[in-house]
């Protein structure tokens, strides 16, 4: 009993770094910054919303009843993003919760019960949970109990009602998406469940986002009771556990009791369906690792394969340009990781865009988008933004960072023609697909001209975007090392982002005032196209530079910032790569 | 003619490589020997340029690597000591992608390749990702993406790792021909029968300095030893092998 206590202690210790498998960062104890830099991402969201929204409770001349009925929406928006973050990191934590070949291999020769190692791998992955829940509500969760007291209850009942409805809709969504994933192991064979596997996980994170973004606004009294809405209700968890809240709280309004009886007996099937299926997955899937290899494709459709091949020799000539187009595609194709990356990217994306068309979805907008419209204009160029900067952030993370070799030993073509090639790759993969799916959706729903002109701004736009993402990017995808917590790429993602969706907001509505007149379209194009040429032409001029290399180390951050006045910017240490400098040429 | 001249490595201080001198001649297989951690991958990667010198200088045909790097790289071939490969790609998706970062031009690739996967047995494997591969299938992979572009240097470190007999014995006759057709082929290896059998010179490392650097003839007949293995343990190992297999024993039985 003791040995089995100390192994499970060494074993949780061993899973708790790696509940998220982050394959592409070189350091393990890089884990654990990375893990502190997105506690603290949660909490400054929470903190956020506290100052951003506490002040309407806390100057209201509403009575206390009145502020509680005008809390739900804030409550609903709590609880709603409180269990999109859980069932995140439940698709982040995917391949961490069932046993893998590493451990079959490895722990399967130890005297280990299986019940302890699996046992170890559920707290680790509990306390992920937990600690991602306390940092999410760590400014909410001690202010706003203290706005939404109950006229029956008391400050104490409110904190403990917060408290215990947000880790039970955490642990609700957790346990939901183990339970598929248990079921799934113990349905399915091996192979078949790991291909499965990762269609399901995708599967999950775009369903998470979509119910976060496009669920309609039913927290307000007349909402929750209309007959209409009942339907929606017992089909959206947040409103079930809003329930619950409004409960737990001492509310007495009639429409909370189902909801919340729904949120106990959800949670009760949950988490009886995840321990059941864990269990008898864990246990099968460890005995099946050892004796089924992994995925193992047979020969591949030959006729599609040289389909590809022909394209792609048609569509990038120059060997370099398609070998790393072929190595992005592949490995976005491939690897998990990057892919689930590109999938929260591109999944933002579509689900703002999706939002944006919230009204022609629900019906209330009408067939206005048969023409040219704010929110479907806005739409696109959402999307547009969402999937370059998402390859962009893609192409940064490393695959097998000690294969990178071969890419050093094979630089043998100046730095500008890699650069060239990495451009394409982010034109073929990312606008490309963007910018046919835009001409099918608008070609065939809006008028031609109106459709064209939308399509020739969204070119001109995607050149801007990648032209700038790509600027000072002195890298192969995937074959530079990675350091986490380096610059604030985060905080500047976001505050780009939230710059953009006001450009987008803004910009779509100057579109849609320019589209029907070309005097007003035509400066308005000029003006783009102008800015495109402009980053374009900086973009080339930074990758022609004199001296320039490609970066196959993500430096440290320099506690000394030199003025770096050395034309070639070399950085000598002693594993530096010095790559491709012709001194004769100098 | 490759040729390091006092070459140097130092990792935060610590020398791993220390004043390392010797020549690799077009023609001849070179045996590069050592111990575990004597030097021999650092001294390799600073050949193939992965690794910056601490000092020191390495020399093809009289002119500085690093003068012209591109040039090097074009006529580098190199199998790393570790199977590192993209594993997401096939066999034969990364040696395309290998040809065509060299820039070979795309008929003649597809035909090397094709005839590469075949000779090392791997043809019937090519659409299975290098991830399901054994030791040995990688290690071909690598061989095969180090010999596509035709190098006028080869460089092995620790070639035979996983490989089957039948395979040994192919890289051992394909080393020999290498240096038959002029080509400088450097290897690292622990298989001492087999360097004993295709190195025409061998140099011997112990704690990151040369301490043996001759031909195998000219080694026995100096030293009054019959084989490489005493070659080698006369000047490298320093312990009672006997004595540490006891030590060993008896630590399991505490």
């Amino acid at each position: 009993m003791v040995e089995a206590r100390r192994q499970f202690r060494v074993l949780y210790r061993m899973f708790l770094t790696s509940v998220v498998d982050l394959d592409f960062l070189p350091n393990p104890g890089d884990i654990r910054k990375l893990a502190i830099q997105l506690i603290a991402m949660l909490s400054a969201f929470g903190l956020v919303v506290t100052v951003y929204e506490l002040p309407r409770y806390s100057g209201s001349t509403l009575s206390p009843q009145q502020i509680l009925m005008a809390a739900w929406g804030d409550q609903e928006f709590l609880i709603a993003t409180t269990m999109t973050i859980a069932g995140l990191l439940a698709v982040l934590a995917w391949t961490a919760v069932l046993p893998t070949r590493q451990d079959a291999l490895v722990l399967g020769p130890l005297p280990l019960h299986t019940r302890t190692v699996g046992l170890a791998r559920i707290a680790a992955s509990a306390s992920t949970l937990g600690l991602s829940m306390a940092g999410l509500n760590a400014f909410t969760g001690i202010s706003f109990p203290f706005v939404w007291i109950s006229p029956s209850g008391n400050a104490l009942r409110s904190l403990g009602a917060y408290w215990l409805t947000m880790a039970a809709a955490g642990i609700f969504v957790f346990c939901a998406l183990l339970a598929v994933q248990g079921v799934a192991a113990l349905i399915l064979t091996h192979r078949l469940f790991l291909r499965i596997s990762a269609a399901l996980q995708l599967a999950s994170f775009f369903a998470i986002l979509s119910v976060y973004f496009l669920k309609p606004p039913l927290a307000n009294p007349q909402a929750l009771t209309a007959p209409a809405n009942q339907g929606l209700l017992a089909a959206l968890p947040s409103f079930w556990f809003l329930g619950l809240f409004q409960q737990l709280n001492g509310s007495t309004h009639a429409a909370f009791g189902p909801l919340a009886a729904r949120a106990v007996l959800a949670l009760c099937a949950a988490l009886l369906m995840a321990a059941a299926t864990f269990a008898l997955a864990y246990r099968r899937s460890l005995r099946r690792l050892v004796e089924e290899p992994d995925i193992t494709p047979g020969d591949r459709v030959r006729p599609l394969a040289r389909l590809t091949s022909f394209l792609v020799a048609r569509i990038v000539p120059k060997p370099l340009e398609r070998a790393i187009l072929l190595f992005t595609a592949r490995t976005i194709a491939r690897s998990r990781e990057h892919r689930l990356l590109l999938a929260a990217y591109g999944g933002l994306g579509l689900a703002l865009a999706l939002a944006y068309a919230r009204g022609y979805l629900y019906g209330y907008a009408g067939n206005s988008w048969r023409h040219a419209n704010v929110p479907f204009i806005a739409g696109s160029v959402v999307v547009l933004f969402f999937a370059v900067i998402g390859m962009r952030a893609v192409f940064s993370l490393p695959v097998a960072h000690a294969s990178r070799w071969v890419f050093r030993l094979t630089a043998i073509h100046p730095p500008a023609s890699y650069f060239a090639a990495v451009r394409k790759s982010l034109f073929v993969l990312a606008t490309g697909p963007v910018w046919i799916g835009c001409a099918v959706l608008y070609l065939s729903i809006w008028p031609a001209r109106t459709a064209l002109e939308h399509l020739a701004l969204l070119v001109v736009v995607g050149i801007l975007l990648v032209e700038g993402a790509l600027y000072k990017f002195r890298k192969i995808p995937f074959a530079c090392s990675y350091l986490p917590g380096k610059a604030n790429l985060h905080v500047r993602v976001y505050a780009f982002g939230i710059l953009f969706l006001f450009l987008a907001d803004s910009g779509s509505r100057l579109e849609l005032w320019a589209l029907y007149s070309p005097a007003r379209f035509l400066p308005l194009f000029a003006a783009i196209l102008a800015a495109a040429i402009w980053t374009r032409r900086r973009t080339a001029r930074f990758a022609a530079a004199p001296g320039n290399r490609i970066q196959f180390e993500d430096l440290p951050p320099a506690e000394i910032f030199a003025l770096d006045l050395r034309p070639d910017g070399a950085w000598l240490s002693d594993d530096a790569y010095v790559d491709a400098i012709d001194l004769r040429r100098r | 003619m490759l040729e390091l001249r006092h070459v140097t490595k130092l990792y935060s201080g610590i020398p791993a490589v220390r004043d390392v001198s010797f020549t690799a001649r077009p023609g001849e297989v070179t045996g590069y020997l050592g111990p575990n951690g004597s030097g021999k991958s650092t001294t390799l990667k600073m050949i193939t340029g992965l690794i910056e010198p601490s000092g020191g200088e390495i020399l093809f045909q009289g002119v500085p690597i690093g003068r012209d790097r591109i040039a090097h790289k074009q006529r580098l071939g190199y199998v790393p000591e570790e199977p590192h490969l993209y594993a997401h790609l096939t066999g034969l998706e990364y040696l395309e992608m290998v040809g065509q970062l060299r820039g070979i031009p795309e008929p003649r690739l597809a035909e090397k390749i094709e005839g590469f996967l075949r000779l090392l047995s791997l043809y019937p494997d090519r659409f299975v990702p290098i991830s399901s591969y054994s030791k040995g299938m990688r290690q071909k992979v690598l061989l095969a993406a180090a010999l596509l572009h035709n190098p006028e240097i080869v460089v092995l470190d620790e070639p035979f790792t996983g490989l089957d007999v039948g395979s040994a014995l192919i890289l051992r006759s394909l080393c020999q021909d290498l240096a038959a057709q002029g080509k400088i082929v450097l290897f690292s290896s622990h298989e001492l029968d087999a360097v004993e059998r295709i190195c025409s010179h061998v140099v011997i490392l112990h704690k990151g300095r040369v301490v043996a650097s001759d031909s195998i003839e000219q080694l026995r007949a100096s030293l009054e030893l019959q084989t490489l293995e005493d070659i080698f343990s006369q000047f490298t190992v320093e312990q009672d092998t006997a004595a540490v297999a006891q030590a060993i024993a008896g630590f399991m039985r505490l």
